[in-house]
């Protein structure tokens, strides 16, 4: 990822790409602790990136100057799975490992988690049961609580396979606290006869579960962008940006730019359109002829498209903020351009890591 | 919620035209006597009587019914207050 691009992400503010773990400065704002505890670590940003073999990475930004992050900094892949040593190497420094045990699970649960959109950061760090200052999460307590009674409400179903077939008298808050047990996901006795009749693998049935509630939250937050995706779209097949008399080899190469991109683009948001297909076509087939065949397959696959929505998302949401950035620039201008060529860039280098991996 | 034969059941999924709602004993669902209606202690707007309702089917602990309401944006009020338990359908922006 150049500079420029990095710069523009982290300025975006988009919250699902870019988490802010500097404590808030100004002198009128909240008194929030620091997030991360270590004090190399206090000025973090950490930002969704598509890179890598897996399309999705975990970059620790420390900026030079915390008060400016377009003045560089180092950076640092997080892991899903890290141990103090790594960090200490990224450093290199020694470094007290009770002072940054926290911080590093911390970078585990970031890592872990396909996105940073703050609702699904939010609750992961509830899930995993460490403490985190909630402020930290742009997402306010009534919307926290109206996203998990729609979530929850999606769970509706699979609670109701539990419930006592014909004949029996069912009272809603029953219902109610099946559909919590699902949401919590803590209660392995409960979930026991679930992963039995759904023919999930004993030690994957939180993951399992939890990946088809994340694919849910996802359908809300691709739903969300689908407008300004369509502007990009437009923008990418519109008449060039150029005045008369450019140069052809200009013309071409800004085609040639807009080509790859475009083409990325129309590939992921098919690609997750259908993963939202399969898991609809599932799910009817459940609730609609209490079928669960369907169902049944979708979980096997649900973490994998957990984790590529996660990637699809910070795909989408990279290319936005750069057209907006490039949107922002007089038309047709060499930064604009220089903007559009790298975003082509990356996506082409992404698409050729993928293709290595494979 | 749908209150059913004077019996309020909990939804599982609300299309613009068809509803399932978990299954209780005691309740003809073969024969709705009295008129039923949506309520909801949350979402003002989802509270409406239902205009006809008839069976479709049965299935262990779930019952669907077709029904009509004289809401002409009920569907926008479905899709506002997110009681669709399926998914929204990406659209095709690329076209």
């Amino acid at each position: 990822m150049s500079t420029a691009q990095l710069n523009i992400l982290l300025a975006s503010g988009s919250a699902s790409i870019v988490f802010d773990a500097r404590p808030c400065d100004n002198s009128n704002a909240d008194k929030r602790g620091a997030f991360f505890r270590h004090s190399s670590l206090r000025n973090a940003l950490v930002i969704k990136t598509s890179e890598g073999p897996t399309g999705l990475g975990t970059r620790l930004f420390l900026p030079f100057d915390s008060s400016n992050v377009s003045r560089g900094g180092m950076s640092m892949i997080c892991e899903p799975k890290m141990t103090c040593d790594m960090l200490e190497a990224s450093f290199n420094a020694k470094m007290d490992h009770a002072q940054i045990e926290g911080d590093v699970r911390k970078m585990e649960i970031l890592a872990r988690t396909p996105s940073l959109a703050p609702f699904l950061l939010r609750d992961a760090f509830e899930r995993a049961g460490v403490p985190v200052d909630v402020r930290y999460f742009k997402v306010s307590e009534t919307e926290v609580s109206e996203l998990k009674d729609i979530l929850k409400a999606k769970l509706k179903p699979l609670a109701a396979m539990a419930l006592p077939s014909i004949g029996s008298k069912i009272e809603s808050t029953k219902l109610d606290v099946l559909v919590t047990k699902l949401w919590e996901l803590n209660d392995i006795e409960f979930l026991a006869p679930f992963s039995q009749a759904l023919k999930i693998p004993k030690d994957e049935t939180i993951e399992t579960l939890y990946a088809w509630i994340g694919v849910s939250y996802f359908n809300r937050e691709f739903s969300k962008r689908q407008t300004a995706l369509r502007g990009f779209a437009e923008w990418l097949v519109s008449k060039p940006p150029f005045g008369p008399g450019v140069r052809d080899e200009v013309l071409a190469q800004f085609e040639a730019d807009r080509k790859p991109v475009r083409d990325r683009m129309r590939s992921i948001w098919t690609a997750a359109g259908s993963i939202f297909d399969r898991f609809n076509s599932s799910y009817d087939k459940l609730i609609q002829d209490s079928d669960a065949s369907l169902f049944v397959d979708y979980l096997r696959r649900v973490k994998a498209d957990f984790q590529s929505l996660g990637m699809y998302l910070a795909v989408i949401e990279q290319a936005l903020c750069i057209h907006a950035a490039i949107i922002r620039e007089t038309s047709g201008n060499q930064r604009s351009l220089d903007l559009l060529r790298e975003l082509s860039l990356s996506m082409r280098i992404a698409s050729d890591q993928r293709q290595a991996a494979a | 919620m749908v209150d059913v034969n004077g019996v309020p059941h909990e939804t599982l999924d609300i299309s613009n035209s068809a509803v399932a709602i978990i299954r209780q004993s005691g309740v003809n669902y073969a024969k709705i006597e009295s008129l039923a209606r949506f309520f909801s202690e949350k979402h003002n707007p989802l509270n409406q009587p239902i205009k006809s309702m008839h069976f479709m089917m049965q299935r262990a602990s779930i019952v669907v019914f077709g029904y009509e309401v004289d809401v002409p944006s009920w569907e926008n009020v479905l899709r506002e207050h997110d009681v669709r338990a399926d998914m929204k359908q990406l659209e095709d922006v690329f076209g």
